[in-house]
């Protein structure tokens, strides 16, 4: 059998007087306008980067004695625009297992959608639920089949399974860690700080519930790409629950209400005033008390 | 940082790594276990990408065991070195796993025995190594304290040697280890080493 | 029927010169071996009812499996090779979940119906992935959708029909005929239990029990009865 080179060869156009107007567009090779821009390659890859949103998120996971907590911000930045302050960061697999966004947007929603649907063929197939664990390294072992070729996630797993509840991160580099409290996206650190002070394995779903919302919320204010509203999921032996969605503006005024500002220079009554004699009518002047004072 | 070391004694072989998960600045979890026991008298430690560090060993285990089931013999810890080599070395001109490792392994025969294995799939055999930052710090006290028939107390003095060396030298020094010996009663847990405990840990009641 | 049998049985996508395909018509007569099947339709769901034969009693009744779950709102029963409905069932599971992943909605019956025809008619010689003969197995399939509850039964040709009331398998000239006389479609849904089993317990050559039979309902949801469950029918009986 011998080699086919054609594919090797120019193509060959053969000049043809009677289609004159054809021959300019078959022997040109198709192309586009490329940007004008002096640096090509670099455009193009921070294009490719701008383009890529929730890149800014915080999102966070944790076990506990009653379960699991879920908690997300839902900003989308692309580069500095806020693209969205509505998305949904905490993505719902089935009914006892929840996901998280951080990375790529379709990236995360395509394959976590993709794992719900190997999750209910394994449920039809064995006739129980898959566990969180099974969930979350059939995830990774997708992932790691494409690594290398662009995919962008960082993701947590959490669910209730018949071990009781479960907490996986998976990432796209085919990573899969099995812990009891993650946060990921660039909001985490920030995240972290509140929940490892205010973490108590023994609290109740109320406390736990509330330690997701402030830690997003403390995430939120000194994270940039992070804002919107607090998500916070809980998950329990009878599945996952949506229990909060706080805008983090309003909770700031919550957590933080404004108090009274100091003032800086005070008008007081001067006494005697307005002085006898005629100067019209003062009774439009207004006269300032310090408010705190009085 | 990542740090793996190990080395022969009287009849075992020790091996010791951290296990801090780190992504970027955030140490994700500090109790993750980087030794896997390919099996009942074989030792894997390793360091590298995460998703790699378990993929390639999940995948040596699961051929180690296969050969075990369709042959009714065990690999010998040298031919599973010589084996993982060579995975190692095909995968390297595709798509390279970012791995490298010290399989550590008693035979009946050969007793114990230990390899160090890089991830262009240098292979050697030795009987003492490290790898990872760590190692700068814990060659020399090796080459120093390491002699041949290290009784396992005097062996596990050393292995504290060598992680108190790493915690108060290496900057972003890893916190908590663990450490595994395989001897002629098999593969197993010895000691985890911990500075830190994870906070989400389920309390002892 | 056969009496012109000849050489044209050989290939499975052979015409004879009669215009027929025997290898597909033989698969067709291979259901009238299986294990008796029925179903049948009411306006608050479907009933499936399976006689299960337990050729020893060694053998664990609930392993013989007759009525599987496709989807949430889908269900089927099989009669014939059970072998070569799994393969059917397995492709209709994959169908519905694809379909909910691209849609983001529970596939139709009658879709999930054309869709597991389709396979059926995916035999030949050709390639080495596909099956090599006609599957030989009939289907009910009991589906509830957006156009409320609806029965289809298919066979190894891959045409499907849909009935109100639809027996298959050994018993089902009996069982259909049966069916015919005391189907109506104003039954309850406890109706039809009783008179799905009441005709399975006509064509069977054992004593119903809760081990020998199975049933199943969509309405609107799937549910396979639990052997409790099934000994409250046989009591109405």
């Amino acid at each position: 059998m011998g080699l086919d080179f054609s594919g090797l060869e120019p193509p060959t156009i053969r000049a043809s007087s009677s289609f004159p107007n054809l021959q300019p567009n078959i022997l040109s090779s198709p192309s586009f306008e490329l940007p004008s821009v002096k640096d090509l390659d670099g455009f193009e890859k921070a294009a490719v980067e701008m383009v890529k949103p929730v890149h800014g998120t915080t999102t966070l996971a944790f076990l506990f004695k009653h379960g699991v907590i879920v908690a997300a911000d839902s900003r989308a930045s692309m580069g500095q625009y806020i693209s969205s302050q509505s998305v949904k960061k905490v993505l719902e697999i089935n009914r006892y297992l929840l996901g998280t966004m951080a990375g790529g947007a379709a990236d995360c929603q395509f394959w976590q959608r993709n794992l719900g649907t190997r999750c209910r063929l394994h449920e039809l197939a064995n006739k129980r639920r898959i566990s969180v664990a099974g969930a979350s390294k059939l995830l990774a072992n997708t992932l790691y089949s494409y690594r290398g070729m662009g995919l962008s996630m960082g993701t947590m797993i959490a669910g209730w399974d018949e071990t009781g509840p479960g907490l996986f991160y998976v990432d796209s580099e085919g990573g899969r860690i099995k812990g009891r409290l993650f946060s990921v996206g660039s909001g985490s650190t920030y995240a972290y700080g509140i929940l490892d002070s205010g973490y108590h394995f023994h609290m109740s779903v109320d406390e736990a519930v509330d330690l997701g919302r402030h830690a997003i919320y403390h995430a939120t204010f000194r994270d940039g790409a992070s804002g919107g509203v607090a998500s916070v999921y809980y998950v329990g032996p009878e599945g996952w629950k949506k229990i909060a969605g706080d805008d983090v503006s309003e909770l700031h005024y919550k957590y933080y209400p404004v108090s009274q500002p100091v003032v800086e220079q005070e008008m007081v009554e001067i006494l005697g005033y307005p002085p006898t004699g005629n100067l019209g009518d003062c009774s439009s002047i207004p006269i300032y008390r310090n408010v705190a004072s009085s | 940082m990542e740090c793996v070391f190990g080395f022969e004694g009287d009849g075992f072989v020790l091996l010791a790594t951290d296990t801090s998960a780190v992504q970027s600045i955030v140490v994700q979890k500090t109790t993750e276990d980087k030794i896997m026991i390919l099996d009942s008298h074989k030792l894997m430690a390793l360091t590298g990408e995460s998703g790699d560090r378990v993929q390639f060993s999940e995948y040596i285990q699961k051929n180690v065991l296969l050969y075990q089931f369709r042959n009714g013999i065990p690999l010998s810890t040298a031919a599973a070195a010589n084996f993982t080599r060579g995975e190692l070395a095909q995968a390297l001109r595709k798509s390279p796993y970012m791995v490298n490792m010290m399989i550590g392994g008693f035979d009946k025969d050969t007793g114990p025995s230990l390899y160090f294995l890089d991830y262009i799939a240098t292979l050697h055999k030795v009987e003492k190594g490290a790898l990872g930052y760590g190692a700068y710090f814990i060659l020399s006290l090796l080459d120093k304290y390491y002699h041949k028939d290290l009784s396992l107390s005097s062996a596990l003095d050393l292995a504290y040697k060598c992680i108190a060396e790493v915690r108060s030298r290496l900057v972003v020094s890893p916190p908590n280890f663990v450490i595994k010996i395989v001897d002629k009663d098999g593969a197993r847990e010895l000691e985890w080493r911990k500075t830190v405990e994870d906070i989400a840990a389920i309390p002892a009641e | 029927m056969f009496l012109t049998r000849s050489e044209y049985d050989r290939g499975v996508n052979t015409f004879s010169p009669e215009g027929r395909l025997f290898q597909v018509e033989y698969a067709i007569e291979a259901i009238k071996l299986g294990s008796t099947a029925v179903g049948l339709k009411t306006k608050q769901g479907v009933v499936l009812a399976v006689e299960k034969r337990i050729t020893s009693s060694l053998l664990e009744p609930s392993s013989v499996e007759k009525i599987m779950e496709i989807d949430e709102h889908i269900g089927c029963a099989m009669s014939g090779l059970t072998a070569d409905a799994r393969t059917l069932v397995e492709h209709a599971r994959v169908e519905t979940q694809n379909h909910r992943f691209s849609y983001n909605e529970p596939m139709n019956a009658e879709s999930t119906t054309q869709a597991i025809c389709d396979l059926a008619l995916r035999f030949g010689e050709g390639s080495d992935e596909s099956m090599s003969r006609p599957f030989g197995v009939s289907l009910l399939i009991a589906g509830h959708d957006e156009y409320g509850p609806c029965l289809y039964h298919t066979d190894p040709s891959g045409t499907f029909w849909q009935c109100d009331a639809k027996a298959i398998g050994s018993g089902s000239e009996g069982a259909d005929s049966s069916l015919q006389e005391h189907y109506n479609k104003e039954m309850t849904l406890e109706e039809a239990e009783t008179l799905a089993l009441s005709t399975l317990k006509q064509v069977m050559e054992e004593k119903v029990t809760a081990s020998n039979v199975d049933i199943a309902k969509v309405a609107p949801k799937f549910h396979l009865y639990t052997p409790a469950e099934v000994e409250v029918v046989i009591a109405r009986l």
